[in-house]
């Protein structure tokens, strides 16, 4: 009908260009429209006693009349660009991957089919048509069978590929036809913009369900992946789920059975994510499986299980804690982390003016002299906590050391509120006192005031892992809340821009900073403007916990972030279907400062292939930093054990897993990712067409603005759409007439 | 107004205060044989040789380490909330004490969080039984043990390898240094789970009273120094394990 009225099919519109050829300035059109509407007007007027409403609708017909009959003079017409007849090439992209092409009606045999009836003998009449496949590359279906890839499908680098033909072949489109189950990392931003800036329209053809039906998917599981012995791996856990109401979750460790779940789905929600903990009692290599156990009649369990791995150091980090004068709060915090595997709490107090009591020293000589006296010897801790320390009692090195020590060493320190401590030790004018997160009070006037305060989580504690008091995150703040009031707060001083408020001191509605922190160079440095968190001790029961729990998680937190002289780091340490693994390496001395003249070196053994060397070579990305790109073709565990060097001197090792697994991508997220296939079209100028729905595609291919097209102009003065409308208004002016009496 | 008694601070109109970070616990127990404490001396066993002992010790422990100590002693009972604010306590003439189910409960939750008690002056092994009743009340499941001499607490800050009987006034006068049949001291302790001492037990030996005469010219001063040490010794190890 469109057609027949128009003359032009709906794509000419949508892709056309309406002008006016007469040339005549469009001036003269209003003028006589004004001449026209006085005249209508005037002749109204003469026939006023029909009433106002009446005239009014007998004027706007007749000046509809009249517009279109002036907008036929001055001859509209359509301007149109289209692929020239057989001189373009349209290319038809094909998914392979095994969501395409498995199963006992392959989505992507009833795609073709489909193609073939309504597409394209339509287009193969105006463009000559190429046919390419893929998974993770494209290939035409013609050529011979490539070498085995990789079972990962990347749309955007097929896609790609493809269009990157445009600049040998007049391309004037590319009909993709896919279920967008993207699993390559091919579609990031940086990708898509690459493929818009091709110009060529891409026709996006969705295939398969648009969600997946009776079929549980670990979409996602997220662990630390380096631990200390006898730390509890928190793992979250991300099941997508239907209408299903509960899901039992396993963690196998190394084949054995570590911990169990059932987990409540939230109906409607489409994802639900949970947390497990994993007890980690041994040092060494942790290879994990999560599982949800499959629903009954469930045909894709391939995603019911996902794995990771963990590196469990045998090493503990070490904690300094110095105290100038025996607390209570000294020997609470040591009680707190006694027989933690994890943390090594090197602790000494100075119990009287010639004495210093150590604890938690590795051998007799460590400390013996007091505090560590330069910097390398400082840095072999990865945390510093001091206590009711004056900070007269160092010397100028140690004070350099200790500021070094989080900007340099990176490591976190954390200075607790005393009498000697913070503003009141004199701290505000020290050299460390730049790395702090608050500018401490110099006054003379003690900070420290004996006062009831209540100890409260800020919004930015209540996210931090160190401040959770519950098993979950939504039971934290009551657990706060539950606590003992303290005894004294200290005040802090003015923060500075970069600092984060972790817990406030609350009194009679009245806030003040009481655990801050912020990042300063490679370390943190954090403030606890307190002095009585030993009271949540012993004014709780004492199978109460809340004590030690905040002191584990804080020192814990404290250490974790310093980073070790030799450091072997890679993106991930499961790999599905990928065999290209880049590795990074830093290289510090003993005082950590970056060596670059190291000579660096990765054995790598592989649990089901041979083993292999490979040589690290300068980054370019900073002082110390060495890289390479390895590579794990065959499935399994790897062991990468790297070695640094300087002449014959070793300067350290560093060793770290990684699992390998092959045919796993393809099976998570199996249906049609219709927003993506969209996201193509639009940002290409092609469109997206449902597999019922592709009457339209050849049209709109020919329409194309890409390759080589031509450019045509159709009068639209004569279609008969225009005509049928002058006959409408007329006669049904003429019917109105008639009806009111007054021909 | 028997209990307000047992609960007064010792020298009328001083508080305990909180800006000392060391504040001397006496533990106020009810006599065994009934009544509360109008044993041997007014006020009741629990308050033997006060107040000159504790200020005598924590002068001492002021001078010789950084411990910022209040300068007398409180006196609490087991069941009082506030002594959960002291974690450090000490008893003496514990072969008098005779502790309720309550107060034995709280005294173990006391111990249990990381509180420290000292037991002092009592001899002999009919005081002994009377101690244990009482003991075995708060721990009925832990034994009590000789502390061996390489024992942490023992070497906090002086190193006490030497295991000389601290006697009390009376058995001096009669030229001995034992009471009853007390005659070998005895440094027993009670631990935790994690093998610290909680409760330190010093039989047949008196340190209140060597506390208390170090200003008697009668009293042994190494005896007197010697008292001082154990006390200093046990309170750094209490504040720091």
């Amino acid at each position: 009908m469109f057609e027949l009225l128009l003359e032009h099919s709906p794509m000419a519109f949508r892709t056309g260009e309406l002008s006016l050829a007469r040339g005549w300035p469009l001036l003269w059109m209003w003028a006589a429209m004004a001449v026209a509407l006085v005249l209508v007007c005037w002749t109204l007027w003469r026939q006023r006693h029909l009433g106002l409403w009446r005239c009014g609708v007998l004027a706007v017909l007749q000046l509809s009349f009249i517009a279109v009959v002036l907008l036929a003079l001055w001859r509209p017409v359509l301007r149109v660009q289209h692929i020239r007849d057989q001189g373009n090439v349209v290319a038809l992209l094909v998914d392979a991957s095994p969501s395409m092409t498995g199963g006992a009606k392959p989505r992507r045999d009833a795609a073709l089919d489909a193609l073939q009836v309504a597409v394209l003998p339509a287009v193969q009449r105006s463009a000559s048509l190429r046919r390419y496949e893929f998974t993770d590359h494209a290939r035409p279906i013609d050529a011979p069978a490539a070498a085995p890839s990789m079972p990962v499908t990347r749309v955007g680098t097929a896609l790609r590929e493809v269009l990157q033909s445009a600049g040998s072949v007049p391309l004037a489109a590319v009909v993709l036809v896919s279920d967008g189950a993207e699993n390559g990392d091919s579609l990031d931003e940086a990708g898509l913009r690459a493929i818009a800036a091709a110009g060529i329209p891409v026709h996006t053809v969705g295939v398969g369900p648009l969600a997946a039906s009776n079929d549980l998917e670990l979409a996602q599981v997220t662990v630390d992946e380096d631990a200390a012995v006898g730390d509890t791996l928190r793992a979250q856990v991300s099941i997508a789920h239907q209408q299903q109401l509960s899901a039992r979750l396993r963690v196998y460790d190394g084949g054995q059975l570590r911990a169990a779940l059932d987990v409540a789905l939230r109906p409607g929600a489409g994802l639900t994510t949970t947390t497990v903990d994993v007890p980690l009692a041994t040092a060494g290599l942790h290879d994990l499986r999560f599982e949800v156990d499959a629903l009954p009649g469930e045909t894709n369990v391939a995603n019911n299980t996902r794995s990771a791995v963990v590196d469990v150091s045998a090493r503990r980090r070490s904690v300094l804690y110095v105290e100038g004068e025996p607390r209570w709060e000294y020997k609470f915090i040591r009680r707190a982390m006694e027989g933690d595997a994890g943390l090594r709490l090197v602790s000494m107090v100075r119990a009287t003016p010639n004495r210093w009591y150590r604890q938690g020293v590795g051998s007799p000589q460590e400390l013996v002299s007091g505090f560590p006296a330069d910097a390398a010897s400082l840095f072999a801790y990865d945390a510093v906590v001091i206590g009711s320390l004056s900070a007269a009692t160092l010397n100028d090195v140690q004070h350099a050391a200790l500021r070094d020590f989080v900007d340099r060493r990176g490591g976190g320190l954390l200075m607790l509120g005393a009498r000697d401590g913070l503003g009141d030790g004199g701290w505000g004018r020290a050299p460390v006192a730049q790395v702090l997160p608050a500018a401490l009070p110099v006054s003379a006037p003690p900070t420290l005031m004996v006062r009831n305060v209540r100890a409260r989580p800020t919004v930015y504690g209540l996210e931090s892992p160190l401040l959770q008091l519950a098993a979950s995150a939504a039971d934290t703040p009551a657990r706060w809340n539950g606590l003992p009031l303290l005894t004294d707060v200290q005040s802090l001083g003015a923060l500075r821009p970069g600092a984060t408020v972790l817990l406030e001191a609350l009194a009679n509605g009245v806030a003040q900073p009481l655990l801050v922190t912020q990042r300063y160079g490679r370390g943190s440095s954090w403030l606890l403007g307190t002095a009585s968190t030993w009271h949540w001790q012993m004014r709780l029961s004492h199978d109460d916990g809340r004590h030690g729990m905040f002191w584990r998680q804080l020192l814990h937190g404290l250490a974790a972030g310093a980073p070790q002289q030799i450091s072997l780091r890679i993106p991930q340490r499961v790999f599905d279907d990928q065999s290209a693994i880049p590795v990074e390496a830093e290289i510090l001395d003993a005082q950590f400062k970056p060596v670059n003249d190291a000579v660096v070196s990765i054995d790598m053994a592989a649990e089901a292939s041979a083993n292999s060397s490979w040589r690290l070579v300068p980054s370019g990305r900073g002082d110390g930093r060495y890289s390479t790109t390895l590579n794990a073709e065959a499935p399994g565990l790897y062991r990468l054990q790297m070695q640094a060097t300087r002449g014959k001197q070793v300067i350290g090792e560093a060793t770290t897993h990684l699992r390998r697994n092959s045919g796993v991508r393809e099976a998570f997220g199996d249906y049609q990712h219709q927003a993506m296939l969209q996201r193509i079209a639009a940002l290409t100028g092609g469109r997206y067409w449902q597999l019922d729905d592709l009457a339209d595609l050849p049209e709109a291919i020919r329409y194309s603005h890409a390759g080589r097209i031509e450019q045509e102009t159709f009068d639209l003065w004569n279609v008969p759409a225009l005509f049928l409308l002058l006959l409408l208004l007329k006669s049904g002016e003429w019917l109105l007439r008639r009806a009111w009496g007054r021909l | 107004m028997l209990l307000a008694l047992l609960v007064a601070p010792l020298p009328a109109g001083q508080s305990p205060g909180r800006d000392p970070e060391f504040q001397l616990v006496r533990l106020a127990y009810t006599d065994a044989g009934g009544g509360f404490g109008f044993g041997r001396r007014r006020g009741g066993s629990w308050l033997t040789d006060a107040p000159e002992a504790e200020q005598h010790l924590l002068q001492g422990v002021s001078r010789l380490t950084r411990l910022l100590a209040a300068p007398d002693s409180i006196g609490l009972r087991p069941i009082d909330t506030e002594l959960f604010d002291y974690p450090f306590l000490y008893a003496v003439e514990v072969g008098h004490w005779d502790l309720s189910d309550a107060d034995a409960a709280a005294l173990r939750q006391y111990l249990l969080r990381g509180g420290f008690l000292m037991v002092d002056d009592f001899h002999g092994s009919l005081e002994w039984e009377v101690f244990m009743e009482s003991l075995r009340r708060v721990f009925p499941e832990r034994p009590v043990s000789d502390i061996d001499s390489t024992h942490e607490v023992f070497h906090v800050l002086y190193d006490l390898d030497q295991r000389v009987q601290i006697p009390g006034i009376a058995a001096l006068s009669r030229g001995v240094t034992y009471e009853q049949d007390g005659q070998t001291p005895h440094w027993r302790g009670v631990f935790d789970d994690q093998g610290r001492l909680m409760v330190a037990i010093n039989h047949n030996m008196d340190l209140g009273d060597a506390w208390e005469l170090a200003d008697e010219p009668y009293y042994p001063q190494p005896l007197t120094a010697l008292a001082y040490r154990f006390a200093i010794n046990y309170i750094l190890y209490a504040m720091s394990h």
